[in-house]
């Protein structure tokens, strides 16, 4: 599940505090620190905390909250300059590796993974055991095993960056490799590098305290955390008020640096939710009927993304909804399913059979999303699980659907795959995504959606990654596939010639809204709104005469949406005075045909009579 | 200017050197928009980053006014860094998500020590104002502009050093359509304007009946069909361009789906006697399953195609 953004970002910092607070107090030792640390004062040896003394004092009466400060900023010194040392070799060591390729790649590699398999602790101790105590050889310790993590880090960045489009523009630019890796690998590098180093940070200070603890650590009688605890040993009985601030200090700093690091990790995370629902709840009331969606909204935090859409979809029936990206017409067709972020605000209608998908809590669209609704996304590829055979896919897909008995699924799935016109289903069911091209994963994805049956497919620009003669392909599937099932089929599409060439009916959405609805051959051959015969002008014609110019729509505007005006009025040719404080409604224009524009030509012109 | 002669580029797949270019001969001269066609797959992008030198053929030669491209050294190939620029598919992943639009603009500048800061700054607004984008958009980062400004903001930063030659590789294939035509119209302009040559890789026949002189379709490796436009639209030759042609969706035509090509284009390592398309081809015969059929000149100097059927009517 995914929790909100806000509560991200405060349980972020709740980690950090800690950290922070760990730094102020290891920089800020000197100012703070109400005594010498390092002054004896047998007078008041083994003082209870009290005002004078807030954390007491040891067995040579030295304070012990001044001993804690000071030891922050040993540590806090030595983990910088482990890290200093570490991020340098590991950042050297998996940039060459990353940016050259080839051999120095294998050889970067080959040092990561056997600096990797060697227990930190035990090189550091035996290095310490070897060269004597002292701050550099600590240093050199911590580093030596300390710097792979860097590594992996810059060379992930660096191999990803030399497969870029970005980084082939660069070359093609001229630059050179000297510049490329220190004008815009070095600096992309910052912020990962920084935030993987506030994680080391708790293990280098557990690591101090460990090795100071053995009597390896910072000599005394410098303070240091490890060396508290030890020097607090033999009073454990009498004078606990030693041993708990350092150790408690430790654990709170590796704590909150792991917790940090959990958190990041966990914000990486995608927040797609596409997965199967694990529930199974049939449901009943599925007569025949068509899917209606009426005053659909949705809103992130506020704002209007789709403002009042409804569109209705007969069984058999083919709607296709066409805007340009930011429209609302992806998430006008998945609000329903419940397939949006979860900060998305969702009101209105939408009634398959006799149950509104809206009307109740997440169980209703788990429920038929895979089983009464199938959905196909625009990235097939992206959308498979890239670990699992395509057999296996389907055989939980139909699983999930249900209805057939167990061991029979993948005799249903080679029939899916048949349907979806797979060539060879028997030998790909074994393939992986991978193996397979672009307009075959997008017929294995078409596959998934057929498996529950549904009543509503919804295909989300299913064509708009392929080829031509693939994208004819796969709409001359979808088209077939509907009259073969009788299922509804809702197309989502940029492409105004794409969505005539498959569907019954189109709607055309612009900035949330839909201003134009009708049968397709309707829309296409006599639109009424000018944004939609802006988006028929814009297709290219296969009659054009060679060397004109595209006919294109004005740009869109940057500027806000005023309310109470015809969104699309700043880039209207035929825009009033009215279009810019009323908003028009749908109106009839002709049977079945509906739009909103408030300047209606007293003759509608067919169109292609304006000159190029 | 451009000349590619007999190019053969090959990549490394399944332990072997697998050719996905094939002895492909292409010429684009000063001024012309030339449009290279084919599916994915079919070798048109990597003909495109051949020209760029960032492939290099295991065979033959691409030339530029004579001299012998991925044979440049030093300032002849700082020259020709200058002399031929190109404009990438996805203008979200050629643009640096941490550079602004006027310092994306900048760099080549900087890297070709064009100019002094003030002159740098200068041709900055003089791109925008050439690409048609608001002077107000410098300081923006590409993640907060549309998909139509980054690719005029990739257009200008390819056009900074004064190119003569730009390539394209499927600029206006990330855009939604009606972006796409003004894209479309900008890059003609250009070329007009400025003289350039240009190299077009698309996979859509549509896009390039308004916009290119020239037309070359590419199947498998290999330019199978080359006519100036107007001719290879209205009266395509080879049955793979009346596929291409017949696929794409027409306002006018009968809506429901048109007859479409079986199959897909086999991969590389498939090995196919005669000519590649004949598995999919509707008018194959016996010819073109045992030989592979040449690019043969005509009726026209300018046109040429590889058919046996063609070449059986033409002789």
């Amino acid at each position: 599940m995914t929790a909100s953004g806000a509560g991200r970002r405060r349980r972020t910092v709740i980690c950090a505090l800690p950290l922070l607070g760990f730094v102020m107090a290891g920089a800020l030792a000197p100012v703070i620190a109400p005594y010498d640390p390092i002054a004896n004062d047998l007078m008041a040896s083994l003082a209870r905390p009290s005002v004078e003394h807030l954390l007491g004092t040891d067995q040579l009466g030295r304070d012990q909250l001044s001993r804690l400060l000071y030891g922050a900023q040993a540590s806090l010194i030595l983990a910088a300059a482990v890290l200093a040392v570490s991020v340098t070799v590991g950042v050297v060591i998996g940039a060459a590796g990353g940016f050259l390729g080839g051999w120095p790649d294998r050889v970067a590699l080959w040092l990561m993974d056997v600096t990797l398999t060697l227990p930190s602790l035990i090189v550091a101790l035996a290095i310490l055991g070897v060269r004597g105590h002292g701050s550099a050889n600590l240093v050199l310790a911590l580093s030596l095993t300390g710097w792979p993590p860097f590594a992996r880090l810059a060379r992930g960045r660096f191999v990803s960056l030399r497969r870029s489009a970005y980084f082939d523009a660069l070359q093609v630019l001229g630059a050179s490799r000297f510049r490329i890796l220190f004008q815009h690998a070095l600096p992309a590098l910052a912020a990962p590098v920084l935030v993987y180093a506030s994680i080391e940070i708790g293990f280098i200070v557990l690591s101090l305290a460990f090795l100071s603890f053995l009597g390896l650590g910072i000599p005394p009688p410098e303070p240091e955390w490890g060396q508290m605890l030890i020097d607090a040993r033999p009073y454990l009985d009498s004078a606990l008020w030693l041993a708990l601030p350092p150790g408690l200090a430790i654990a709170a700093v590796v704590l909150a640096s792991n917790l940090l690091a959990e958190q990041f990790a966990t914000d990486d995370l995608p927040l797609v939710r596409l997965g199967l629902p694990r529930r199974r709840a049939r449901m009943n009331g599925s007569t025949a009927g068509p899917y209606r969606v009426e005053e659909l909204a949705v809103a992130f935090a506020g704002r209007k993304v789709v403002d009042g859409i409804g569109y209705r979809v007969a069984p058999g029936r083919a709607l296709a909804i066409v805007g340009e990206s930011g429209s609302g017409k992806t998430l006008s067709t998945l609000a329903p399913l419940g397939l949006v972020d979860a900060t998305a605000q969702v009101s209105g209608r939408a009634v398959l059979g006799q149950v509104d998908l809206l009307g109740g809590g997440p169980a209703i669209r788990e429920a038929v999303r895979g089983r009464r609704v199938g959905v196909v996304l625009q990235d097939a590829r992206g959308a498979l699980n890239p670990v699992r055979t395509v057999g296996a896919l389907l055989d939980d897909a139909v699983r999930h659907a249900g209805g057939v008995p167990r061991g029979l699924e993948r005799a249903r799935s080679l029939e899916l795959l048949t349907m979806a016109g797979l060539p060879e289903p028997e030998s790909q069911v074994y393939a992986y995504p991978h193996s397979l091209s672009g307009g075959m994963c997008q017929r294995v994805m078409i596959a998934l959606a057929l498996a529950g049956e549904p009543e509503i497919l919804i295909a989300d620009e299913p064509t708009s990654a392929l080829d031509v003669t693939t994208q004819a392909q796969i709409h001359a599937l979808l088209a077939d596939l509907r009259e073969s099932t009788g299922m509804g089929l809702i197309l989502i599409s940029h492409d105004i010639a794409a969505a005539a060439r498959i569907a019954d009916d189109i709607a055309v959405c612009y900035a949330g809204r839909i201003v134009e609805n009708g049968p397709a051959a309707d829309v296409v051959s006599r639109p009424d709104h000018p944004y939609t015969r802006g988006l028929l002008d814009a297709v290219p014609s296969p009659m054009a005469v060679p060397g004109t110019r595209f006919r294109t729509l004005p740009p869109a505007e940057p500027a806000r949406r005023k309310v109470g005006a015809c969104a699309f009025a700043p880039r209207c040719a035929r825009a009033a005075k009215r279009c810019h404080v009323e908003e028009p409604p749908l109106e009839p224009v002709a049977p079945g045909h509906t739009s909103a524009c408030w300047v209606r030509p007293t003759v509608a012109r067919p169109i292609g009579d304006e000159g190029a | 200017m451009l000349e590619l002669t007999a190019v053969r580029v090959a990549f490394p797949i399944a332990g072997r050197l697998v050719p996905v270019v094939r002895d492909v001969d292409l010429s684009v001269r000063p001024g012309e928009l030339l449009a290279l066609v084919g599916e994915s797959g079919c070798g048109k992008s990597t003909i495109a980053r051949t020209v760029v030198r960032l492939e290099r053929p295991i065979a033959g030669t691409v030339s530029l006014d004579g001299a012998d491209v991925h044979a440049l050294r030093g300032d002849a190939l700082r020259a020709y860094r200058q002399a031929v620029q190109m404009v990438f598919q996805d203008p979200f992943q050629s643009l640096s998500p941490r550079q602004t639009v006027a310092r994306a603009l900048a760099e080549p500048l900087h890297i070709h020590r064009i100019g002094s800061w003030a002159a740098r700054r200068r041709r900055v607004a003089e791109l925008l104002e050439l690409v048609e984008l608001d002077p107000g958009l410098a300081g923006r980062r590409p993640r907060e502009l549309s998909g139509g400004q980054r690719q005029r903001v990739a257009i200008a930063r390819a056009l900074a050093v004064r190119p003569r030659l730009l390539i394209c590789d499927e600029p206006v294939t990330a855009l939604d359509a009606p972006v796409q035509a003004t894209v479309l119209n900008l890059i003609r302009d250009l070329v007009d304007r400025l003289g350039l040559g240009c190299l077009f890789i698309a996979h859509d026949l549509a896009v390039v009946r308004q916009l290119a002189d020239r037309v070359a379709v590419m199947y498998r490796g290999r330019i199978v069909e080359s006519a100036p436009t107007l001719r290879l639209m209205d009266a395509a030759r080879h049955p793979y361009t009346q596929a291409l042609l017949a696929a794409v969706p027409r306002l006018d035509a009968d809506p429901s789906p048109a007859p479409t090509l079986r199959g897909e284009m086999p991969g590389p390592l498939a090995s196919i006697d005669g000519c590649a398309f004949n598995p999919r081809c509707p008018q194959a015969f016996d010819r073109c399953e045992a030989e592979r059929p040449q690019m043969i000149v005509g009726p026209c100097p300018d046109e040429s195609v590889a058919c046996h059927r063609q070449n059986q009517e033409l002789a």
